[in-house]
């Protein structure tokens, strides 16, 4: 009986020239929306072998001059591709795309491709991830608004069951109607992404890429049931299509579009963003910790004299200097460090307030998974900025070794060549692989899936509660 | 007869319908909104103003060195006031509106170091520390509220306005008598409405007065108002013109969700990716290189570029060779790598120019796109005023470079007088009247276009009569 009240369910719906026109929209507007994630993703990635080309050219042909001149113009780290972005480009566009590499200094990210956007690019984009988050759900639930409150509407609840029907046989066939559909239109849609994402992506060929399109397939998958079942509870608890339509309209304007702003808007209250300057002035005080210690200098001369057993630093079988510059490296490390974890803390901070919002609507936790499987997310950024800074730290430490080690009697006036210059490695970081991420997003994780238990709990009492109310002796 | 209406409707729309918790959500919206920019706002002028000062203090210390050594009074060191150490602070102030609306602004830099040591990829230092999570998920502001928020709650409270006589079948009835139809909606849709829209005002008006910084706020606030007005009018209008096209409340429902997600998010979405596509800016990558490649291939060349210079300012002599030599080449490199970007600069200013002029002609597309552009426009946080500050940054930095070039590669001083004929930076910003002037156009055609449609629902409301 319930693949009856399934087969009836579809079949009024594909009667429905509103869904149609609708439907038809948003699938139009995901194709634009591909075509120009792709064109985008291709763009960037022409750009960013270009400049790494010319990053590596100017570097090389620097001609012959000191080390440590070298290290203060040094190279740039480049952001790899991430591996979904034309899916979902997530937080990349709002998180810089190169590190300089400079010597006594521990950058930020710069360039941020948001700043290039146009007067509307804060106010809404245009991404797939957006499309199947936040326009796919009003589908669903205008799809299913009328699921059980039409048929109570209409009368002909009480008929089915005076036919005999029970009660789970008819919630499994209206939840089985409404995720047969919306899994039927959305695979569609998937695979149209999928497919592109494989062509286009130039890591997509490994393991890592396929993994990540398959547990981005689960996630919407996941939020789309948890639609369809909190819709299907929604309308019955209402006797009419139209108030059960508005109710969910309500839902969808808060929870897909209304929530997830406001909740990121909430966290930057409570923790706000850092003043760029306070963090500026701390990481030159970093920079400079070496510096303005002048009892710490004088501890390591004696150090540095009593470890070469000599008397004075002219005496030093290495250059005094570049061994200097070595140790303020050093000693800047850690300060760095104290700067930009503050800074992880107050981002955590803001997300774990962000997250709170997530048990008031699963389109939260879902955007961060959506992100955080694609490789767009600030989890990914880190890992390139920390790739970056460790790359910074050898490639300053070969360059102050050999001023220090080869200088000999020239000193400060001591000049390499490309012979040093092709020794500074390339910054090669793929992204990280989804399985050594995944930890991270457990508790999103986790938080779907108990969306999607509560969501069906609720549905299941919520058709319990309209078929006592329609039939008091069921 | 109205009177009678309006009785009817406190009774089923205030007491037992959904006046109260839709007055009692937009005004908590909009009170949250405002506290939160207020708040964003006075972090940023406090920070703003806190740079200023530090920066003129460093300078008024440099403008007492050089009067010590002009009077002789210390034994000049090369570092001592010398030129490249001149900073004046360049700053976006927010605007007298800006709790608002955040808009670009919490994106772009909002301040700057006009020094020769900076060149146009360093003018604005480091300001890239924010959680871009948080970025990506933008404000929520007052211009949310009045673009999204706004709309929604009246379509929540306007889509069943006849649906309670239509499923009695008492309409025809109602009908029978004296009252036209048209009159029994337009009077329903001005009494939800306006409660809405009286609670939404007011509220704004509290927050233009409590969080009332000076300036020209009253004069944006009149702007903001005018098009938020405008705005309210098309959409009241337009729900009209739903109910008067669909005989169910659902249908009604279905349409006027359709027209605001089409008009609100997917237009808008559609029309900045076609736009971003139709003028791309340059590569902030290629910006890079060139810059890189200018610094490097002055490195290179610098004794060449020294003698250049001096040859073209044969008035110099050369002045103290203490001073450190690379003073003198940061200098070049830095002018170097100015005048190398300025193609790509200017090409990134056309293409902003193309985004701007078709958004100009595809707001018409979207009223939702005419309010979020004004709306963003009268508290100061639109793209162009960031642009603006940026170019004028950019400017000013170039005239310094001008003044003090010369003395920095003939390693000399600038006196006491030349200094103080520097101008420390200013922004320029564009009047209130400017702001009204370009808004003009398209609150007129936002009223022309509800006219029409209110015109057309009208019409089709009054033969209803016929249908019912």
């Amino acid at each position: 009986m319930s693949g009856a009240i399934v087969d009836k369910d579809i079949l009024i719906l594909r009667r429905e020239s509103l869904m149609k026109a609708l439907l038809a929209v948003v699938l139009a507007l995901l194709l634009v929306s591909l075509a120009a994630g792709m064109q985008r993703e291709q763009v960037f990635d022409k750009e960013k072998a270009a400049a790494e080309e010319t990053d590596k050219a100017v570097w090389m042909n620097q001609g012959d001059r000191n080390p440590h001149s070298a290290a203060h113009f040094s190279r740039y780290a480049f952001r790899p591709a991430s591996p979904l972005a034309l899916i979902d480009p997530g937080t990349n566009d709002f998180a810089g795309l190169a590190v300089w590499m400079e010597a006594h200094y521990q950058d930020p990210a710069v360039f941020r491709r948001a700043e290039d956007g146009g007067e509307l690019s804060r106010y809404t984009q245009l991404t797939p991830a957006f499309l199947l988050l936040t326009a796919a759900p009003l589908l669903v639930f205008l799809m299913m608004s009328a699921s059980i409150a039409g048929e109570r509407e209409d009368g002909t609840l009480r008929q089915l069951l005076a036919a005999g029907v029970s009660g789970r046989e008819f919630f499994l066939g209206k939840l089985w109607a409404g995720l047969k559909l919306t899994i039927a239109v959305f695979a569609v849609a998937f695979v149209l992404l999928a497919g592109f994402a494989l062509l286009t992506t130039p890591v997509a060929t490994d393991g890592d890429a396929v993994q990540r399109l398959v547990a981005l397939f689960v996630v919407f998958l996941l939020y789309l049931a948890i639609c369809v079942a909190a819709a299907l509870g929604v309308s019955a608890l209402f006797r009419t299509r139209q108030a059960a339509f508005l109710a969910l309209a309500g839902v969808w304007v808060l929870s897909a579009v209304l929530l997830p702003r406001f909740a990121a808007d909430v966290a930057t209250s409570i923790h706000p963003q850092p003043d760029a300057r306070e963090v500026s002035r701390q990481l030159g005080a970093a920079s400079n910790i070496f510096y303005t210690d002048k009892e710490g200098r004088q501890q390591i001369e004696e150090d540095v004299l009593r470890e070469y057993e000599v008397a004075t630093v002219e005496e030093l079988p290495i250059n005094y200097g570049a061994y200097l510059l070595q140790i303020s490296e050093e000693l800047s490390i850690p300060e760095f460090e104290r700067v930009y974890s503050g800074l992880e803390d107050r981002y955590s901070a803001q997300d774990g307030a962000v997250r709170w919002f997530s048990l008031l609507t699963p389109a939260i936790a879902a955007a961060r998974l959506s992100a955080g499987v694609a490789g767009t997310d600030r989890v990914h950024q880190q890992a390139f900025t920390t790739a970056a800074e460790l790359h910074r730290r050898d490639m300053i430490k070969l360059l102050n070794d050999d001023y220090m080690f080869n200088a000999g009697e020239a000193g400060a006036a001591y000049t390499a060549d490309a012979a040093l210059w092709e020794q500074f490695e390339d910054f090669e970081h793929g992204p990280p692989r989804l399985a050594a991420v995944s930890g991270v997003y457990l508790n999103d994780a986790l938080l779907l899936l108990a969306w999607l238990v509560a969501a069906l709990v609720f549905a299941r009492l919520a058709v319990g509660r309209a078929i006592r109310h329609e039939v008091p002796t069921a | 007869m109205s009177a009678g209406i309006l009785y009817h409707e406190r009774l089923n729309f205030i007491v037992r319908g959904p006046a109260l918790p839709a007055v009692l959500l937009i005004v908590f919206a909009i009170v949250y909104a405002g506290w939160s920019g207020d708040r964003w706002r006075d972090a940023q002028t406090a920070s703003l103003a806190s740079f200023e000062a530090e920066a003129f203090e460093e300078l008024d210390e440099w403008r007492d060195d050089l009067l010590a050594i002009e009077e002789g009074r210390v034994e000049p060191s090369p570092f001592t006031a010398n030129p490249m150490s001149i900073l004046f602070p360049a700053v976006l102030p927010p605007s007298s509106l800006a709790d608002f609306a955040v808009g670009h602004s919490d994106l772009h830099p909002v301040s700057g170091s006009l020094s020769t040591w900076r060149n146009l990829s360093t003018v604005f230092g480091r300001y890239q520390f924010d959680n871009p999570a948080s970025l990506a998920a933008s404000a929520f502001d007052v211009a949310v509220v009045v673009v999204l928020v706004l709309p929604v709650l009246m379509i929540a409270v306007s889509f069943d306005i006849l649906a309670g006589e239509r499923s009695r079948g008492s309409l025809a009835m109602v009908l029978s008598t004296p009252l036209r139809l048209p009159r029994l909606v337009w009077t329903r849709l001005l009494f939800r409405n306006g409660l809405l829209w009286l609670a939404a005002v007011l509220t704004m008006l509290a927050l233009v007065v409590v969080n009332d910084t000076g300036g020209d706020r009253y004069a944006r606030f009149a702007v903001w108002l005018a098009v938020s007005l405008a705005y309210g009018l098309f959409w009241l209008t337009a729900i009209a013109f739903c109910v008067a096209r669909f005989r169910s409340a659902t249908n009604t429902a279905a349409a006027m969700v359709g027209l605001w997600l089409t008009l609100a998010l997917a237009l808008p979405a559609a029309i900045a990716t076609l736009a971003e596509a139709a003028y791309p800016t340059p590569s902030r990558l290629a910006f890079l290189s060139e810059v890189r490649e200018a610094q490097g291939e002055t490195n290179r060349n610098l004794a060449k570029l020294t003698e250049g210079f001096l040859m073209d300012h044969p008035e110099l002599s050369v002045g103290d060779e203490a001073m450190p030599s690379y003073y003198r080449a940061a200098f070049l490199s830095n002018q170097a790598a100015r005048e190398s970007t300025r193609p790509i600069v200017d090409a990134y200013d056309s293409a902003r120019a193309g985004r701007a002029q078709t958004l100009r002609l595809a707001q018409y597309l979207s009223p939702s796109i005419i309010a979020q552009r004004l709306l963003v426009a009268s508290a100061g946080a639109d793209l162009d005023r960031q642009h603006r500050f940026q170019s004028q940054a950019r400017v000013a930095l170039d005239q310094l470079a001008q003044e003090i070039g010369p003395a920095v590669v003939s390693r000399n001083r600038i006196s006491l007088d030349e200094f103080d004929t520097l101008t420390p930076f200013t922004f320029e910003d564009r009047a209130a009247a400017d702001i009204a002037a370009d808004a003009f156009v398209p609150i007129v055609f936002l009223l022309v276009l509800s006219l029409v449609i209110g015109t057309l629902a009208h019409r089709r409301l009054d033969s209803a009569v016929l249908r019912e």
